[in-house]
């Protein structure tokens, strides 16, 4: 590490410890340590949403995708993009006027019933380790390429980063550490794309000619990754549908007072997110262009120093330094949101809501809400120490499956069917999330003959992301266990609380008694 | 809608939803709202999933202007197609609120 990288680095753990020691000065209720308060103005809530789409996966993983596979890589960055249209119409509004601080609160605001509560928090906890994990794994080794650091020390680091943040500053600092690193991801991004497009004279043409006269037609369709359709659209539909069943997605809409706010948000990371993925193309057809697959597989074979490596090329060590801190702030800034999310489930659902029925005292809870941060933060670290040597970056595209099947399913059917009960609930979550875990299991990402993946041998599920079973699965499974189990459910008082579930969705009358 | 909003829920007790839920004036406002909303949804969630499926086709894989084949068109107006979405999802939004905050009105005047 030389005098400039360091001075970059320094200025970012700076700048965000500084927001922490603000922030935990801010934070002494439960309501305060989970959501900010319910404070956060829309653009703000904007940039953290979006601070979260863009994590190392979606900034280094894309534009290192396409640049060495073209368009194939780029499948992410539209899925990430039209997954915004499905928060917006559908689930963003109802989601902030019936939830308090978790999706469980969301569901039990109409099943009042443990099992609910349970259910959502184990996968609330499944996702987020198994997101926390690819994204550790993935920063030691980022770390360790970028900073010359071991891996262990990296991943020891990013682990006391983030449980600082979260530990001390609650929902304020772990959102201004994702405002600040969104914003700063977006200058990155655009000066790299803008230099970029400067070499090709800010003709669009001409860097496409580019690519297919030295590399070839086949950059610029599919199939240099994906050659599968089945593949490709089950991947799709998780990338679409998952975003809206992320918690630590979902968590960020009860950071707002209303409705209107949540919309206001999710305006703001739609246009964030529109602008970034845009510029993936810039950074993937730069980066094949400038820096060559070579140069690019020699440091990673997933390529995922493709843009620090065009950073360099462009801008010498300043814009390779800044790019590879605004890459250190990413990592920390979205496992500080996972550590939080996970901590939300640990303490308020299992622990406060179920096994203290919701009887502790502010102070408990936000004692509560710490200690489970920690828990969850060593799992976590242990559990990417324990991981180093595999290949688990498929784990990301992974938790957007649990999440599209065994979270969204059950939000629509909360917020907009009638007949929907306990047991369809409980149903639907389950079958969900076992199906994906169990086909997920069988399949390629677990299984390869030739030794790519975790063990050897043939997969005998043949979808590196099976949505595209999993998510009818589990809405047939939350409509069937909702229609034979109607008749043991009291119809006059599960229509009471439906009704209000109703109005309060659609007007968000009362939304200020549930938010504070 | 959030000052009405803040008016009632200052006596949450008192809400009746059950009479707001048979309202008509907030039933036809639900289902315009949830036509509209899931029309769009599964409108746009088609043009979004046929990417993948006409990927894989020569549709898809000819070349449109220069070398920028139609993959990436395609990519480019779902990208278009999103803005344009969200930004019309914003304003209908603000009718629904009108819309939402009448029918409180209306029952805040019918005597809760």
């Amino acid at each position: 590490m030389n005098l400039v990288s360091a001075g970059f680095f320094i200025g970012i753990v700076g700048l965000t410890l500084i927001v922490t020691y603000i922030a935990a000065k801010r934070t002494s209720s439960a309501s305060d340590f989970y959501t900010a308060g319910g404070g956060l103005k829309g653009w703000q809530n904007g940039f953290a949403i979006a601070g979260d789409y863009l994590s190392a996966a979606a900034f280094l993983g894309v534009s290192g995708a396409i640049a060495l596979t073209g368009f194939d890589g780029f499948f992410f960055s539209v899925g990430y993009v039209v997954a915004n249209l499905v928060l917006l119409y559908i689930i963003a509004e109802p989601m902030r006027n019936l939830g308090r601080y978790t999706l469980a609160d969301m569901l039990t605001a109409r099943f009042n019933e443990k099992r609910i509560r349970g259910v959502a928090a184990t996968g609330t906890i499944i996702i987020v380790i198994l997101y926390m994990i690819a994204q550790l794994v993935g920063a030691g080794a980022l770390i360790k390429l970028l900073f010359g650091i071991e891996y262990w020390m990296a991943v020891l680091i990013v682990g006391v980063m983030m449980t600082t943040y979260v530990l001390f500053g609650g929902m304020t600092a772990t959102s201004w550490v994702q405002i600040i690193k969104a914003g700063l991801l977006l200058f990155g991004t655009t000066l790299l794309a803008f230099l970029v497009f400067s070499k090709f004279d800010f003709n669009l043409v001409k860097m496409f000619d580019t690519v297919s006269t030295n590399y070839g037609d086949q950059y610029l369709v599919p199939g240099m990754k994906y050659t599968s359709t089945i593949d490709s659209v089950s991947m799709m539909l998780a990338l679409v549908l998952g975003t809206s069943g992320l918690p630590h997605i979902l968590m960020r809409f009860f950071t707002v007072k209303d409705a209107k706010t949540a919309r206001a948000s999710i305006s703001w990371t739609t246009w964030i997110t529109a602008i970034f993925f845009s510029l993936t193309i810039f950074l993937g057809f730069g980066a094949m262009h400038f820096v060559g697959f070579e140069k690019i597989i020699a440091e990673n074979a997933a390529g995922n120093t493709a843009a620090p490596l065009l950073a360099e090329f462009l801008g010498g060590n300043i814009l390779l330094s800044f790019i590879c801190a605004v890459a250190f702030a990413t990592i920390l800034a979205v496992v500080s949101g996972l550590v939080l999310t996970g901590a939300s489930a640990i303490s308020h659902d299992i622990y406060g809501e179920i096994l203290k029925d919701g009887k502790l005292t502010e102070k408990q809870q936000v004692l509560a809400a710490r200690i489970g941060s920690i828990s969850i933060a060593i799992v976590s670290i242990l559990l990417a120490l324990f991981a180093q040597s595999l290949n688990v970056s498929f784990l990301v595209s992974f938790a957007f499956c649990i999440g599209a099947s065994a979270n969204l399913p059950v939000i629509l059917y909360t917020i907009y069917w009638k007949k929907f009960n306990a047991n369809g609930a409980v149903a639907a979550m389950v079958t969900g999330l076992v199906s994906c875990l169990v086909l997920g299991a069988l399949g390629p990402n677990i299984w390869s003959p030739t030794g790519n993946a975790i063990f050897v041998g043939e997969p005998i599920v043949n979808l590196a992301v099976p949505a595209i079973i999993t998510i009818p699965l589990s809405f047939f499974a939350g409509y069937l266990g909702s229609i034979l189990t109607a008749h043991k459910v009291e119809q006059a008082a599960a229509e009471r609380v439906y009704k209000e579930i109703r109005v309060k969705a659609h007007t968000g009358v009362s939304v200020q008694d549930v938010s504070h | 809608m959030s000052q009405l909003g803040n008016k009632i829920s200052a006596k949450r007790d008192g809400i009746n939803f059950d009479k707001i839920d048979r309202m008509e004036t907030f039933n036809q406002f639900v289902k315009k709202k949830n036509t509209f909303l899931f029309g769009i949804t599964i409108t746009f969630l088609t043009f979004y999933i046929l990417l993948p499926v006409l990927a894989f086709t020569s549709v898809l894989q000819q070349k449109a202007v220069g070398s920028i084949t139609w993959v990436w068109v395609y990519s480019l107006a779902l990208f278009i197609m999103t803005i344009v979405l969200c930004t019309l999802y914003v304003k209908m939004a603000a009718k629904f609120d009108k819309a939402a905050a009448a029918v409180l009105q209306e029952y805040e005047k019918a005597g809760a």
